[in-house]
């Protein structure tokens, strides 16, 4: 039998395989290393990183819903400095690619954060313009045509490396503001981020989350996540996507290529399965076997 | 810490919502400090995060859990049963602080299921351990005997006073702690009021002081940053900085 095939090309980076973690729930792989071997993932994209470290949110950040959970962390981390001396050279040391998600409070955050990266030893940018857990920025671009051009436009203007834009299922029409960011000069899409949810707990009649609303994730969203990297696809063929959104396992990753993304990111699932990503990675593998694939690109929806 | 399917030797009720899981992990006991945690996997599809539970005792290639059913996911995983497979991390947390010795006088309070991680310490300190437990009530009374078996010094208060002390556990540790030649140092686990209790007390009396606390996790290894605690050098993770932490540094909202 033929060697299989899994590297994958997007915007011009290369990548041994289509098997990415989703930002947020990976750190910057350090905690994971005892699980799994880093140097098998196709990317890791890192935790949202700003230009100065966020507190993020005040707990309880998390709360479980039935096949996925709720989280309002709130992007906290110890900003761009630190992650630039220690997790860029923690990640170097693996042979892996690696994606930047970037977040800001304003236009200005995000580009100072895509600049001060510029000779950064990094693959690829991922502009997080819909996190729903802080009140400045985050989804008020991702939801704002305007905005959302806008800040696309400012950052790549600053950037080296290639910009995927993460967008927000909390819009009406995914595909416009697909385009948008694609005509601001997005070089991939990144889709999707979690869905806003709230859980209210009956007994003490108070919501679970502090920040009352959080991001809904898990197996939930899958269909909501395929049915958009679709509309996506079929909207702009040329684009890059990087799909995401309830994946845990091998199937789950092959419906999402056959929706029309070049890669996937697991997120939710390392939680309910540290090992995830290799358990995936090798779904994907028994799956090209199964069907005689040799390459991702013969993976194809038949519609 | 290791991740791996362990087998289940125990599953059953010992008090009101009260259960104790004993598993065999002969990977994973010898590696366990006091205070430390597992989390564990119910792998079901709808309960997808892992369950926190303190391990209690590990001797003999055996963990032994203790937690209370508190939402659907504790209730499923008391139906599993004695020879069930079950996927596990462990040990995760820092633990209770062991470089204390028989020069210090040691200080256990605890509280309702909060006791859990307390008996291995207690079983551990050499010297000088006093154990103050509370709970509500005599039907919530968790691991007496085992405790009874650790030290000379345990005093047990329950809320309504059907057993041992009627009142706060604080108010019987104020009670009972005389002037002592010795330093001591605090060791507590249990809900955020005596947690606080235990806090303000410490630090009336300049003692030193670790409090246990919980917080609701989501990986519980480091890498979410769900369960943050507030404290002096500001927000810290529960899982993976804590469970521990020197009361001096938490701060506890209002």
């Amino acid at each position: 039998m033929s060697e299989l095939d899994l590297s994958v090309n997007i915007a011009g980076v290369t990548f041994k395989n289509p098997v990415f973690t989703a930002s947020g729930t990976f750190g910057a792989g350090r905690e994971y290393a005892d699980f799994i071997d880093i140097n098998t993932l196709g990317a890791v994209t890192t935790k949202g990183v700003s230009i100065v470290p966020w507190e993020g949110n005040k707990p309880p950040r998390i709360a479980e819903v039935h096949g996925g959970m709720l989280n309002s962390i709130g992007l906290q981390n110890a900003g761009l400095e630190k992650f630039i001396q220690e997790d860029i050279p923690f990640l170097r040391q693996f042979g892996t690619k690696i994606i930047v998600n970037i977040c800001g409070h304003t236009a200005e955050e995000y580009v100072s954060v895509a600049r001060e990266l510029y000779d950064a030893d990094v693959d690829m940018l991922e502009l997080n313009i819909s996190c729903p857990n802080i009140t400045e920025g985050g989804i008020a671009f991702g939801t704002d045509e305007k905005a959302l051009y806008d800040v696309v436009y400012d950052v790549k203007s600053f950037a080296r490396q290639p910009l995927s834009v993460k967008l927000s299922p909390n819009v009406t029409n995914i595909s416009k503001m697909a385009k948008i960011a694609a005509d601001a000069g997005a070089d991939a899409l990144s889709l999707i981020n979690t869905i806003v949810g709230m859980k209210i707990d009956v007994h003490t009649r108070k919501p679970v989350l502090n920040n009352v609303y959080g991001g809904l994730s898990g197996a939930g969203i899958k269909p909501v996540a395929v049915r958009m990297v679709h509309q996506v696809r079929t909207a702009i063929p040329y684009i890059p996507i990087i799909g995401m959104g309830g994946i845990s396992s091998g199937e789950d990753a092959v419906e999402f290529l056959l929706a029309g993304a070049s890669a996937v990111s697991v997120g939710t699932a390392n939680f309910e399965n540290p090992r995830a990503t290799s358990f995936i990675l090798q779904g994907i593998r028994d799956y090209m076997t199964k069907y005689g694939f040799s390459s991702l690109n013969e993976i194809k929806l038949d519609e | 810490m290791e991740l791996e399917t362990v087998k289940i030797l125990k599953n059953r009720k010992i008090a009101e919502d009260i259960y104790e899981l004993l598993l065999y992990a002969p990977n994973i006991w010898h590696r366990v400090l006091p205070g430390q945690f597992a989390e564990i996997y119910l792998e079901n599809g709808i309960n997808i995060l892992p369950r926190p539970l303190s391990i209690c005792q590990a001797a003999l290639g055996n963990l032994r859990l203790i937690y209370k059913t508190v939402g659907d996911g504790t209730r499923r995983l008391s139906e599993f049963r004695e020879g069930d497979g079950i996927r596990i991390l462990a040990p995760l947390g820092n633990g209770f602080p062991v470089d204390f010795d028989a020069s210090y006088e040691h200080i256990v309070i605890g509280g309702g299921i909060g006791v859990v991680p307390l008996l291995r310490l207690a079983q551990t300190r050499r010297g000088d351990v006093r154990v103050f437990l509370g709970f509500r009530a005599k039907e919530q009374i968790i691991l007496r005997e085992d405790f009874a078996a650790a030290t000379e010094h345990l005093r047990i208060a329950t809320d309504d006073g059907s057993y041992g002390y009627h009142g706060n556990i604080i108010s019987l540790v104020k009670e009972e702690l005389a002037d002592s030649d010795k330093p001591r140092v605090i060791y507590a686990c249990g809900p955020k009021p005596l947690l606080r209790a235990v806090q303000s007390f410490a630090a009336k009396n300049n003692t030193l002081a670790y409090l246990s606390l919980e917080e609701r996790m989501g990986c519980g290894f480091g890498a979410c940053i769900g369960c943050v605690v507030k404290t002096v050098h500001g927000y810290k993770k529960v899982c993976k900085d804590g469970t521990v932490f020197l009361a001096d540094e938490v701060i506890f909202d209002e």
